[in-house]
């Protein structure tokens, strides 16, 4: 099985993103998309005209109260008439998008791709109590069955947390506190070197602020968890073909396997808890596409999708780098998934560093993948020559983490 | 955010990179738009009231509203129990590509089952999403295939954990509203 289609692979040209943060409100969303596109367009070298197909990625409308929002994304960076397709996939929209977008390119209906993400969460707010935070949870909660469980009270924090508390209730209470610390600190502060990122800026954390923070909802502290964020991001896609015509193939990071499953949404119904299924099967599916056997050893770099960082921990042993526990906790501990570590995660710092709109999160941490392994990562490049210049991108999201996708890209 | 030119070389020399790149880098903040101080905000509410059906399950529903009775569905064709009754059609039997209904399945007064994951909301995160601590679990209750999200309620000494067993607790009467709030657990 290999990813290639009508016009050979498909790979990413071209990326750009705007700031991600807290409360865009000097903007639009659709100016930040308008942002995001035009910095992808420059990143790419292509002009509007060569854009064939667009992909959107838009997870709630509910945050701004705007039913299909990528209309007037569209309209407003002059893809009117272009074929459109929007996707949601909770957390994973980003993610879905790619997967779309490739689909796209591999079915010989385009050439070349736009996929952009996009969300809008500042405009929640509650007059009465004057926050905005808990407005943007409940419009998050209505991914949850709003019968048998939003109407309780459904959060995502709660919801990642039935599982990793079974998780960790069956690998002798790993993650601990402080191995969950060590791989917050690795994100955040990978964070630090990107401009665009939620908390660039910020002070840097260690271990032991972590550790010292609130507890949110057992045994997640809030400096495990990601950020809220609004912004936007955008990859160019091209097909091999149509990059040997440009004289471009050597710009691009060919994306060599995709995967997805999708679980139930109600984790009660699943059975068991103690784990995401459709990450080990979604990675699995991607890693045999691309002929990956040894992820570990083949792979240089890894995004995880890391909304908390014990997510991230049983993530490892999903996408196949750690077979036990044991030796989880054992690479952790020693700074193998460190900047400067043998296989540094999450350089864009994840969705706990670079932040989390939701429709772009993913796209942006391909897009970060794609400028590591080209060389264009400016302050947050890492020295490639002892890696391979393969890297994946795990992508989950929805209600108990239903959907999973999983990239490898290759230079 | 701006970064102190200090904090920039800090970083820099950490990560043993030109600190150039952090304050170039740093340089780099939302452009266009309105300017922060003329940003306008208006408040804007979905004003849309719905009348939801409760559909295969408003037995459920009623039942727990107006005579305190529990029930689960059973397939008939199986045995297959979902307890509650989320789903219309017997989630084992579509899998063969059968299409049957669950039928009702009365339980009684009171459920008891066994918390099989817990999660522990020790503070809301603000105070739109209240405080204090509350333990939203998943519960399989006995017979039952599934397991529910429901709060469960701890005792003055004890926390709700993997394995303890629960028995269901009933809202006041004039509290029920045919929601599946009506009901929650309590360890035993």
């Amino acid at each position: 099985m290999s990813l290639e289609g009508m016009r050979g692979k498909v790979g990413i040209l071209g990326f750009g993103m705007s700031k991600f943060g807290p409360d865009l409100s000097r903007q639009d969303y659709t100016h930040y998309a308008a942002v995001a596109y035009t910095k992808a367009l420059k990143n790419s070298g292509i002009s509007p005209d060569d854009i064939e197909n667009v992909v959107y990625g838009h997870y709630n409308p509910l945050f701004r109260g705007q039913i299909m929002g990528d209309i007037y994304v569209n309209e407003t960076i002059g893809m009117e008439l272009m074929p459109t397709l929007r996707v949601a996939a909770g957390g994973a929209t980003g993610a879905a998008a790619i997967d779309a977008g490739v689909t796209y390119a591999l079915s010989g209906r385009a050439d070349i791709v736009l996929v952009l993400g996009f969300e809008k969460c500042s405009d929640t707010y509650n007059f009465e109590s004057g926050e905005g935070i808990s407005e943007a949870l409940k419009a998050i909660s209505f991914s949850a069955d709003t019968v048998w469980e939003e109407s309780l009270g459904f959060t995502a924090a709660s919801s990642y947390a039935h599982t990793v508390n079974a998780f960790i209730a069956e690998h002798e209470g790993h993650p601990d506190d402080e191995e969950a610390s060590i791989i917050a600190v690795n994100h955040h502060n990978n964070a630090l070197l990107i401009p665009e990122a939620h908390c660039y800026g910020q002070e840097e954390y260690t271990v032991e602020k972590v550790m010292a923070s609130p507890m949110i909802s057992s045994p997640f502290r809030r400096g495990h968890n990601c950020q809220i964020s609004e912004g936007a991001a955008a990859l160019i896609l091209i097909t091999e073909q149509k990059a040997k015509e440009m004289g471009v193939a050597d710009r691009v990071v060919w994306i060599t396997g995709i995967g997805c499953s999708t679980d139930t949404g109600m984790v009660g119904l699943r059975p068991t808890i103690s784990e995401y299924r459709c990450g080990t099967i979604a990675m699995h599916r991607a890693y045999k596409t691309a002929g990956i056997k040894n992820p570990q050893k083949e792979l240089g770099t890894v995004e995880i999708h890391d909304p908390f960082a014990h997510v991230v921990y049983m993530a490892i042993m999903e996408v196949g780098i750690c077979e036990t526990w044991q030796e989880t906790s054992r690479l952790i501990r020693d700074g193998f998934f460190a900047r400067d570590g043998r296989l540094p995660m999450n350089l864009s710092g994840g969705l706990i560093g670079l932040g989390h709109p939701v429709g772009a999160t993913n796209i942006a941490q391909a897009g970060w993948l794609f400028l590591q392994l080209t060389g264009q990562a400016g302050a947050s490049q890492v020295d490639f020559s002892d890696k391979r210049k393969t890297a994946a991108l795990k992508g989950m999201g929805g209600p108990g983490d239903c959907y999973c996708y999983g990239i490898v890209m290759q230079y | 955010m701006a970064l102190s030119v200090k904090a920039a070389r800090e970083i820099a020399k950490r990560n043993n990179i030109a600190a150039e790149l952090i304050l170039k880098a740093a340089a780099v903040e939302i452009s266009g738009g309105a300017r922060k101080d003329d940003v306008l905000r208006v408040p804007f509410r979905i004003g849309i009231t719905l009348n939801r059906s409760m559909a295969h399950a408003s037995y459920f529903f009623r039942e727990i509203r107006d005579n305190g009775i529990f029930y689960g569905g059973k397939c008939p064709a199986c045995s297959h129990v979902l307890f509650p009754p989320v789903r219309p059609v017997c989630l084992r039997c579509i899998r063969k590509g059968e299409l049957v209904e669950y039928e009702p399945l009365k339980i009684g007064t009171e459920v008891e089952g066994t918390v099989v994951a817990v999660s522990k909301l020790v503070r809301g995160t603000s105070k739109d999403l209240g405080k204090g601590v509350r333990y939203p679990c998943l519960v399989k209750v006995d017979g039952a295939d599934n397991a529910h999200w429901q709060f469960v309620l701890p005792t003055e000494n004890r926390e709700p954990e993997v394995g303890a067993r629960v028995k269901s607790v009933l809202a006041d009467q004039e509290d029920r509203t045919g929601e599946v709030g009506d009901f929650s657990f309590r360890l035993m």
